[in-house]
């Protein structure tokens, strides 16, 4: 069956774009109901796992628009220390990651996915999320560096910081 | 030395989501099947909304007036007088004649009694007796008489005649004799003279109807449905039906109706629907057929006689009307949603006729034995059908049955948009007393359509 065939894919897609299971589950059927409607204009010569995951983005999309007026923009905090240890990103598991990407403000979060993993450029993202080119790259800039601080505060014990007011 | 961690960070992030998936978890699938199948209902809801299917639903509304329109005017096409069946030596004819008997069917059959001679007197006919003799090799039967008690009816109301004419005609005949009398509505013998049935004597045929007047009552048809009190809606019905009667006749005929319905709330569930229907209704029912059996012997020449006996009777009327239905009816709604869901609706219907028209057939099985000269052979039998049909067309609006039909129905509300409703009521009508100015019990069941509309006024 397609769904339990691609759960597993399309999820860790899902929980990238999501705060908890919960709202990743909904993402995902969202995205296979599109699927499943739309399964003639399936080109079948492009991979569908890439058609699977365009779809997906999408949904996620939309549900960012619906729900972004129930978010809140947390406060950037910044690192007075710029001592980085490299060494620790690569113990970071899939949970660790999933912690950081969930204390990411919604804009950050959905920025930083669509720029640094799914590789869309500042432009297809203005459009894809309907702002200003120049809002997606602040945004971008703004959630990497929340993520370094998110970083040290949860995983970097040995390097100090404080919280800006 | 940050940029370099941003992308070992990102590099991370991207490789390890690119290798990990989620184990599979089966709660996901049955949220997926409930989101289908909201969907499949959300499908069907959006297509009642649909611009198509509000145009489906008003072609439907308007076929149906189209159809209930086209059958009333068809109405009198479709009464084609029922042909009397022929047989082997008896013909009835003249029945063009019995159907002018406006307004409806009056009068009373009498029957003649025909002469009392035995074969070969042909002397002394005495009055009102048929004279019978060796000579005559035809044999009629009169069934009119010109001497009919006085009655008291209207001019329009012609007397009728009938005649039934054998292949040979007798020679003599005589009219003014009554023998038998009786109302045709109710077939109750008036007045009955019988006489031996022997083998030459002559004995009293069926010979003339003439009809009562019905009773007609003068009743407006008119009610008024006060539509000015402010929570209500109103609608459009189209209504299929069959006839029934309380003996458990049916017709096979689907008659159709249309109309206007109103609702008015009476309180959060209870409301009160009234309205007027236009419909066309239809059956047949069979009646009491005691017809006075009568016997007559006749003398067909050659030295042979006949003698006729009646076997078997029945009677029936076929009813075909176009009147109007005023329905008051409470309605529960047995849900907290008064804008959908399930009701349940009992009231009465007055009705009003604005068309009527009844064929009332009676047949009847006679047997005749001819008995040939010395009564030495057996006589032979042979056997006829005799059928009369009478037609009658009451005056519109001539009757008004106020509250004779009970109605009962239970149907199922849909909220299609905002202000509109679609109601589908399988309904039964039962009679609780007799309609129509012929004094039938029927009733009606079937199925309507509605299509209500919310918050329009009325002043």
């Amino acid at each position: 069956m397609l769904y339990t065939h691609f759960y597993g894919y399309a999820m860790s897609i899902c929980l990238r774009y999501s705060y908890s299971k919960d709202e990743a589950l909904e993402i995902l059927n969202d995205s296979f109901m599109k699927v499943f409607n739309n399964i003639l204009k399936y080109n079948e010569n492009l991979s569908f796992k890439s058609w699977l995951r365009r779809i997906i983005i999408n949904t996620s999309i939309d549900y960012y628009r619906k729900n972004q007026k129930h978010r809140h923009t947390l406060n950037i905090e910044v690192a007075r220390n710029e001592e980085y240890r490299l060494d620790i990103i690569d113990d970071l598991s899939v949970e660790d990651i999933l912690k950081l990407l969930n204390e990411l403000p919604n804009q950050y979060r959905i920025i930083f996915n669509l720029y640094e993993i799914e590789g869309y450029s500042h432009k297809e993202i203005a459009k894809m999320l309907e702002i200003p080119e120049s809002t997606s790259r602040t945004n971008l800039a703004r959630a990497k560096k929340k993520l370094r601080i998110l970083f040290h505060q949860n995983f970097d014990y040995e390097i100090e910081y404080e919280r800006a007011v | 030395m940050k940029e370099l961690f941003d992308e070992r960070l990102s590099q991370k992030i991207r490789q390890t989501f690119d290798k990990h998936e989620e184990p599979y978890n089966a709660q996901g699938w049955e949220m997926m099947k409930q989101q289908m199948q909201a969907q499949k209902s959300g499908k069907v809801r959006a297509l009642l909304l649909s611009l198509p299917a509000k145009v489906a639903a008003a072609a439907v509304l308007v076929l149906g007036g189209v159809f209930t329109y086209h059958a009333i005017n068809s109405n009198e096409s479709s009464l084609k007088p029922l042909q009397a069946k022929r047989n082997k030596t008896i013909q009835q004819k003249s029945f063009e004649g019995v159907q002018v008997l406006p307004p409806s069917l009056d009068g009373e059959h009498v029957a003649q009694h025909q002469g009392e001679k035995s074969v070969g007197n042909t002397n002394n006919p005495a009055p009102g007796k048929v004279q019978t003799g060796t000579q005559s090799k035809d044999a009629r039967v009169i069934l009119a008489s010109n001497a009919l008690p006085e009655t008291t009816l209207p001019k329009a109301n012609k007397k009728v005649e009938k005649t039934l004419v054998s292949p040979k005609q007798i020679n003599q005949m005589r009219r003014k004799d009554l023998v038998v009398g009786y109302d045709v509505n109710t077939l109750t013998a008036l007045n009955t003279v019988t006489q031996s049935t022997g083998q030459n004597q002559m004995i009293p045929a069926v010979i003339r109807a003439n009809y009562l007047p019905v009773k007609r009552s003068k009743v407006s048809a008119q009610e008024e449905v006060n539509l000015k009190s402010s929570p209500f809606k109103i609608g459009l019905v189209v209504s299929s039906l069959v006839n029934y009667s309380d003996k458990g006749e049916k017709d096979s005929q689907v008659n159709m109706g249309g109309g206007l319905l109103s609702e008015i709330s009476l309180s959060k569930r209870l409301s009160i629907t009234s309205g007027v229907l236009l419909t066309r209704q239809s059956l047949e029912m069979s009646r009491p057929a005691d017809l006075p059996k009568f016997t007559t012997s006749q003398s067909l020449g050659s030295n042979q006689v006949f003698a006729n006996r009646s076997q078997e009777q029945s009677r029936s009327v076929r009813m075909q009307f176009v009147g109007l239905d005023i329905p008051v009816n409470l309605q529960y709604h047995l849900g907290k949603n008064v804008n959908q869901g399930l009701y349940v609706s009992l009231g009465l219907s007055s009705m009003a006729y604005l068309q009527e028209d009844y064929t009332h057939t009676t047949r009847e099985t006679i047997q005749r034995q001819v008995y040939k000269p010395g009564g030495v052979t057996d006589p032979t039998i042979e056997t006829y059908v005799s059928e009369t049909n009478l037609k009658s067309n009451p005056e519109s609006l001539s009757r008004f049955d106020f509250a004779r039909m009970l109605n009962l129905s239970m149907g199922m509300k849909y909220m299609v948009a905002q202000h509109m409703q679609i109601l589908i009521e399988p309904f039964l009508k039962f009679p609780i007393g007799s309609l129509t100015n012929e004094q039938l019990r029927f009733g009606s069941a079937g199925v309507n359509l509605r299509c209500s509309f919310t918050g329009v006024r009325r002043h």
